[in-house]
């Protein structure tokens, strides 16, 4: 089950951090989910659904 | 011979307004245009308009051939004589598109062929100096060459860069051509646009030469029609600027007559704005196709020189600043892919027409909903010429209000609206270009269906003032009378408030002067006329410039810098923050001298036949059907005040005032309606 | 359910204030890139961060516009803005389509209660940097390209925070400009504030966020209906960018558009890694890019607004050539690699629907930039010059000839303009004959024009153009032929042959540099590309062909030897 993270960046940090799906910039709630091995860091749960149709197969395929 | 005559030939109707001037009787006449042979129907309107005409000392004439011909490409063939290495500019123009998502679209095609933009050697510089002289041996051979080709005679359209700095090299090209090749019309760039931009002047030029020959042939036609009728005096033709000029010197200069048949609309709606007193005011001209737009400023309709026959196809001479919209009469009510009506700008015309014309017209516009919403009386219109079938435009709004899942009241309320709010936005943009907030300004309306839409569009636009003159589907011949001589001189500089100073800008002003007066003689004003100046400018970097009046009299030092700061101040009212210590550029000097314009001691009346109903249901939004007083605008006696709801009944146009308006029937004939 | 008369109203009424607020700018910007460029966008948006309206000025910061306000609000929180405020950023990692392009971002307050934000996004012509211009063509991070300023109020409450406007101007080499078009700018966001707040007086508060909604819902279920028209399936397409300034190998780009049902997936993975040089797409660049080809093919009357663009997913994988992460690069992402991007899309749809596609455009803006001391004057001169290029044919008609990519929206500067402005003379500005993609329908002509460095002058010049190489023209649909390709030459006085800066000058990429220094008597010869045709060429109306030969468009030997011409 995923969660939403607020991210708390340090003062002299002056960049923000991409989804781990669509690249897109998540400027202040991650929804973190344990995925194909891993904590994946997403924008939202409608990525995470897409990770999960659609990118996940596709490596899988490829491996 | 004490007769003057405005004569206006729009797309369906020419129409004529003329006063006597030792009477101070009227006439007018409205008849069919001809858009095959236009002298045809300046004949009959004088025909149809009952005086002598050897009592006409004086007709002042708008048309619509130029812009027709530009429109729909009759016009001469073009060639197009310009510096070496710039051929193509015309056809390169400005590369930017008309949407973004649109592969459709394709970019105007240039009124000259490639193979008929010939390169000469000549150059000048950013100062106007020499850097080649120009090869007029070299010229001639390349023209020879062109017409040995063959094909169709051409008109000469030259365009040099930098001309507008020094005119020589164009100039010794016509006194070239005038020797070598004599048959040839010619247009000069630095003539007819003498201001920056190649491209912009030479579409200009392009559309000068290619319209010469038909204004040589027009100009002939009418001149003989008018001598045929008797018609003893001179004419004149309506020019872009809302001035006239003798047609015999018009001829020479047709890219100043392409705005002609809509000049007149303006200057009409300016008359009728100081008349009623309100000299800040919106004009709007709404026929069937279209409704055009016009700021008047302190009583004057506001020119411009960026008028577009299509996007990317620029028309660089002053003209009075009018925006056409798709909305009028004819506008057609559709239903778009994604469900939402929409109305125009496609239009019925006039043939077919509106549904209940009965020509055969299958869509819904805006005459067929003011039909079913008991606005517009289908036995009195065009006073009862016409009758207009109610069935037919019932049918054609109830086929689309199933596409809406609406009845044909709602249908036909919701088409008035929509097209009520294009025309609130569009005037929202015109305002909003010139920093204008429209609620201080009057609606003043008139063409065949202003007056039955005006008072809803005010509302749109929180406008609290509405003018209707009288006779409103004559405002552009009217226009055409209530005419001046006005003579523009402008003149391309570039200067900064660094740069130059007074004694500096003072002849520069004065040869435009000695220009626009030379000109203003040629037309032959009896009194002297008042002569404006304008500097137009902005801040130094910036694209855009604002035009500023120069106080009158010989420029001096302290007005000059008077006007620098009003400029900061006009700048930072509007925008909300100064610019100091910016430079302040001058790009364009004019020089405007107008005749004084006409005052009537009357306007034309309304008739109005026989008696109509005296009340029925009219639907008005929020309300629905009321009973409304039907009243013929003739009946109206002067300075008496009604309360909507009210239609006023005319054979010019019916007036729709909706509850919460007021109407008051001023002593001239014009109609005043105020919110409360 | 709100009437849909009253709907068409209200979206009438959004986008209508959107343009008024680029009329605004328009009338009071600096740049040319901004006034005769009309390079910037105007949007509307609500408290939650969607954009209920946008007026169409510049493709490019669509979607760019999109993702900057919503950001930005996330970033510093919606409770954050005061009525008054004005919150400016040009941050390429935030949203931005690259670093040059400056969004104000402003509150609407009514009766004291948020209602949304107003935001204009413009391009400003100078913004400090290695290079003069804000071009950058050879920057391997992003310190070089600019000040980067992250999402920061310039204005508190109506007044001015000078010490950030101090700051920002001391970095920019035109700073007066600076001052200009932000203000420009701000300025535009007032006008529209006061508009939305009549709105709000109009129709009420609450109506309106109905209406938004309503209307973004409407958008949203027309796109999907457009999509669900579209076969099902997945569409790929490859395509190559010539090198990236820095190093000179060619960039890799791949898109796979999967359709299915009523969404689209638009998924760049197989795109190479970020590469050192400035042509990198930011994630702006990539989402603008995809929705400008989604919007071409489909219908244009759908409303632009959030909804709109629900239905259509993006995956941009961090660190490749089309999501730039920091430091890296991305200034020639917007004018070079965007117009790639989409037209990639657009040809991968082209089996699916033919006769809505178009071949590939030109593709690079020819970004030429220069500045120095006017010999003349003593004053400090910069431009950003840019030309139009040809565009892809269809399969019912021809490309246009010479107009900008499809990024953008902007003019080209007249001669008479440039020559009274810079100390460069014009030599020559023409169409190239016979650099249209040959095919049944012929792409569009590219552009020629030669410039000479006054006497007495030095300008320094960058250059970041694309599509010089053999082998990277613009490609052709259904067996059109190729583009003309594109060239930036260099010709010093007193040679007789234009060669490449690299070759002249060493650069190490011939089409993207910087700090080249010209003088008088130099000359630079400009060639914009071509677009790809579309058919056979054999297949082409011999009338089209006739008439291509009479006004010049294409060369007889073209005629003859591609397009089969036997004279007839």
């Amino acid at each position: 089950m995923g969660h939403w993270r607020e991210q708390t960046p340090a003062v002299w940090e002056t960049v923000v951090t991409p989804c781990d799906c669509c690249g897109q910039v998540v400027a202040k709630r991650l929804w973190i989910v344990e995925v194909d091995g891993g904590e994946r860091r997403f924008c939202s749960s409608e990525c995470e659904d897409l990770y999960r149709e659609y990118v996940l197969p596709r490596k899988t395929a490829d491996r | 011979m004490s007769i003057t005559v405005g004569i206006d030939t729009g797309g369906t109707f020419t129409d004529l307004v003329a006063v006597d001037e030792s009477t101070g009787r009227w006439h007018v006449a409205k008849v069919p245009s001809n858009p095959e042979n236009p002298v045809a129907a300046i004949d009959a309107s004088l025909h149809a308009a009952g005086f002598d005409p050897a009592e006409v000392s004086f007709v002042v004439v708008g048309t619509t051939i130029g812009i027709n011909a530009v429109l729909t490409r009759r016009g001469a063939r073009v060639v197009y004589l310009t510096t070496e290495g710039f051929e193509d500019v015309l056809h390169i123009q400005r590369i930017n598109r008309k949407h973004h998502y649109d592969f459709h679209w394709r970019k105007p095609i240039p009124l000259a062929h490639r193979p008929d933009c010939i390169g000469v050697r000549e150059r000048l510089d950013e100062d106007g100096r020499v850097l080649d002289p120009i090869d007029l041996e070299a010229l001639a051979t390349s023209l020879e060459n062109v017409l040995e080709r063959g094909g169709e005679q051409p008109s000469i359209a030259v365009c040099f860069l930098f001309s507008y700095l020094n005119p020589a090299h164009e100039l010794a090209a016509r006194a070239l051509l005038a020797e070598r090749f004599p048959h040839l019309t010619v247009s000069l760039s630095h003539e007819v646009a003498p201001i920056w931009r190649e491209y912009e002047r030479g579409t200009t030029v392009t559309v000068d030469a290619y319209l010469k020959p038909l204004f040589e042939r027009y100009v002939d036609g009418v001149s003989d029609a008018l001598e045929g009728k008797g018609t003893g005096g001179q004419w004149a033709l309506l020019k872009s600027n809302g001035g006239h000029a003798l047609a015999d010197e018009a001829r020479g200069r047709p890219a100043h007559l392409l705005l002609s048949g809509i000049a007149g609309g303006a200057i009409g709606g300016a008359y009728a704005a100081r008349t009623a007193g309100t000299p800040q005011a919106i004009a709007i001209d709404m026929g069937g196709t279209s409704c055009d737009v016009c700021l008047v400023v302190d009583g004057e309709p506001l020119y411009s020189s960026d008028f577009e026959i299509e996007f990317g196809f620029p028309v660089s001479v002053p003209s009075v600043s009018t925006r056409t919209i798709g909305a009028g009469g004819g506008s057609i009510g559709w239903v778009d892919p994604g469900g939402f009506l929409q109305v125009g700008p496609q239009s019925a015309g006039a043939v077919p027409g509106p549904a209940c014309y009965d020509q055969g017209g299958e869509s819904a516009t805006i005459t067929d909903a003011d039909v079913v919403l008991g606005r517009l009386d289908p036995s009195y219109f065009l006073g009862g010429q016409m009758a207009l079938d109610p069935e037919r435009s019932g049918a054609v709004l109830d086929d689309l209000g199933r596409l809406l899942g609406l009845d044909r009241i709602e249908t036909a309320s919701a088409m008035v609206r929509i097209c009520n709010e294009n025309m609130a936005n569009a005037i929202r943009i015109v305002t909003v270009e010139q920093g204008i907030d429209p609620r201080d300004f009057a609606l003043v309306a008139f063409g065949g269906a202003g007056a039955t839409h005006a008072c809803e569009i005010a509302d749109a636009i929180n406008m609290r003032r509405v003018v209707v003159p009288p006779r409103p589907g004559l405002c552009s011949a009217f226009g055409a009378l209530a005419a001046s001589v006005r003579v523009d001189a402008v003149r391309s500089v570039y200067l900064t408030d660094r740069s130059t100073s007074a004694a500096a800008l003072e002849p520069l002003f004065h040869e435009l002067e000695e220009q626009a007066l030379s000109d203003v003689a040629a037309q032959g004003l009896a009194q002297q006329p008042s002569v404006r100046r304008f500097i137009a400018m902005r801040y130094q970097g910036q694209n855009y410039e604002q035009e500023v009046a120069v106080p009158t009299g010989p420029v001096d030092e302290t007005a000059l810098a008077e006007l620098y700061t009003g400029y900061g101040r006009l700048y930072e009212g509007f925008y909300g923050y100064r610019l100091d210590g910016i430079p302040i550029e001058l790009v364009r000097l004019s020089v405007v001298a107008m005749g004084e314009p006409p005052a009537f001691a009357s306007l034309p009346t309304d008739e109005a036949e026989g008696e109509g109903p005296e009340r029925r249901e009219v639907f008005f939004p929020g309300s629905g059907f009321v009973p409304t007083d039907i009243v013929r605008r003739d009946r109206l006696a002067p300075a008496e005040t009604r309360l909507g709801p009210l239609i006023v009944e005319s054979m010019d146009s019916t007036v729709v005032v909706p509850p919460g308006w007021t109407l008051t029937a001023a002593p001239t004939g014009i109609l005043d309606l105020t919110r409360a | 359910m709100i009437d849909p008369v009253t709907l068409a109203v209200v979206n009438n009424a959004f986008v209508n204030i959107c343009r008024e607020m680029g009329i605004t700018m328009i009338r009071t910007a600096f740049s040319p890139i901004f006034n005769e460029g009309l390079d910037f966008s105007c949007v509307l948006f609500d408290r939650r961060g969607n954009m209920i309206g946008q007026a169409e000025f510049c493709p490019a910061q669509i979607a760019a516009s999109l993702f900057i306000v919503r950001w930005t609000l996330e970033e510093l929180g919606v409770d954050s803005f005061e009525p008054g405020d004005v919150v400016l950023h040009n941050d390429p990692y935030r949203g931005g389509a690259h670093i040059p392009e400056h969004a104000v971002i402003r509150p609407v307050f009514h009766e004291e209660q948020l209602f949304g934000f107003v935001a204009n996004v413009g391009h400003l012509a100078e913004i400090g940097g290695k290079a003069v211009g804000s071009f950058a063509a050879d920057a391997t991070e992003v310190f070089q390209e600019g000040l980067r300023i992250p999402p920061v109020k310039i204005v508190k409450r109506d007044v001015n925070d000078m010490d950030l406007w101090r700051l920002i101007m001391a970095n920019h080499r035109t700073p007066r400009n600076t001052w200009g078009d932000i203000n420009a700018q701000i300025g535009s966001l007032r006008v529209a504030e006061r508009r939305v707040i009549e709105l709000l007086d109009r129709f009420g508060r609450d109506f309106i966020d109905s209406a938004a909604e309503e209307l973004m819902d409407y958008s949203e279920r027309w796109m999907r209906a457009e999509i669900e028209a579209i076969p099902d399936g997945a569409y790929a397409f490859t395509e190559r960018m010539e090198d990236d300034g820095v190093v000179d190998e060619p960039v890799t780009f791949h898109v796979t558009v999967t359709v299915k049902g009523d969404e689209l997936i638009v998924d760049w993975t197989g795109t190479d890694p970020q590469v050192r040089g400035p042509i990198n797409a930011t994630y702006g660049v990539t989402a603008g890019a995809t929705y400008n080809a989604v919007f071409h093919l489909t219908d244009h009357h759908i409303p632009k607004n959030s909804g709109a663009y629900r239905p259509i997913r993006i995956i941009a994988p961090p660190g490749s050539a089309v999501n730039v992460v920091y430091p890296g690069p991305s200034v020639g992402g917007n004018t070079e690699t965007h117009p790639k991007l989409a037209d990639m899309v657009i040809a991968a749809l082209a089996p699916a629907l033919p006769d809505r596609v178009a071949a590939a455009e030109g593709g690079t803006a020819c970004n030429f930039l220069f500045g120095g001391i006017h010999p003349k004057t003593g004053d400090y001169y910069a431009n950003y010059h840019l030309e139009g290029g040809g565009w892809g044919a269809k399969s019912y008609d021809d490309g246009n000839d010479a107009i900008i990519v499809k990024n953008g929206n902007c003019r080209n500067t007249p001669v008479e303009i440039f020559e009274t402005r810079f100390p460069l003379r014009v030599v020559e500005y023409s169409l190239i004959e016979g650099s249209g993609g040959p095919g049944r329908m012929r792409g569009g002509l590219g552009t020629r024009r030669i410039l000479r460095v006054q006497e007495g002058a030095e300008v320094t010049c960058n250059a970041l153009f694309d599509r010089t190489k053999e082998g990277f023209g613009a490609f052709g649909l259904e067996g059109g032929g190729t583009g003309g390709r594109g060239a930036i030459l260099v010709k010093r006085k007193g040679e007789t042959e234009f060669r490449t800066f690299s070759e002249v000058f060493g650069t190490t990429s011939s089409s993207k540099f910087t700090n080249i220094m010209l003088t008088g008597g130099d000359e630079v010869l400009i060639h914009s590309p071509g677009g790809g045709g579309y058919g056979d060429p054999r297949d082409r109306e011999r009338e089209r062909v006739a008439r291509d030969l009479f006004e010049r468009f294409v060369t007889p030997e073209q005629a003859r030897a591609v397009y089969g011409w036997d004279g007839a």
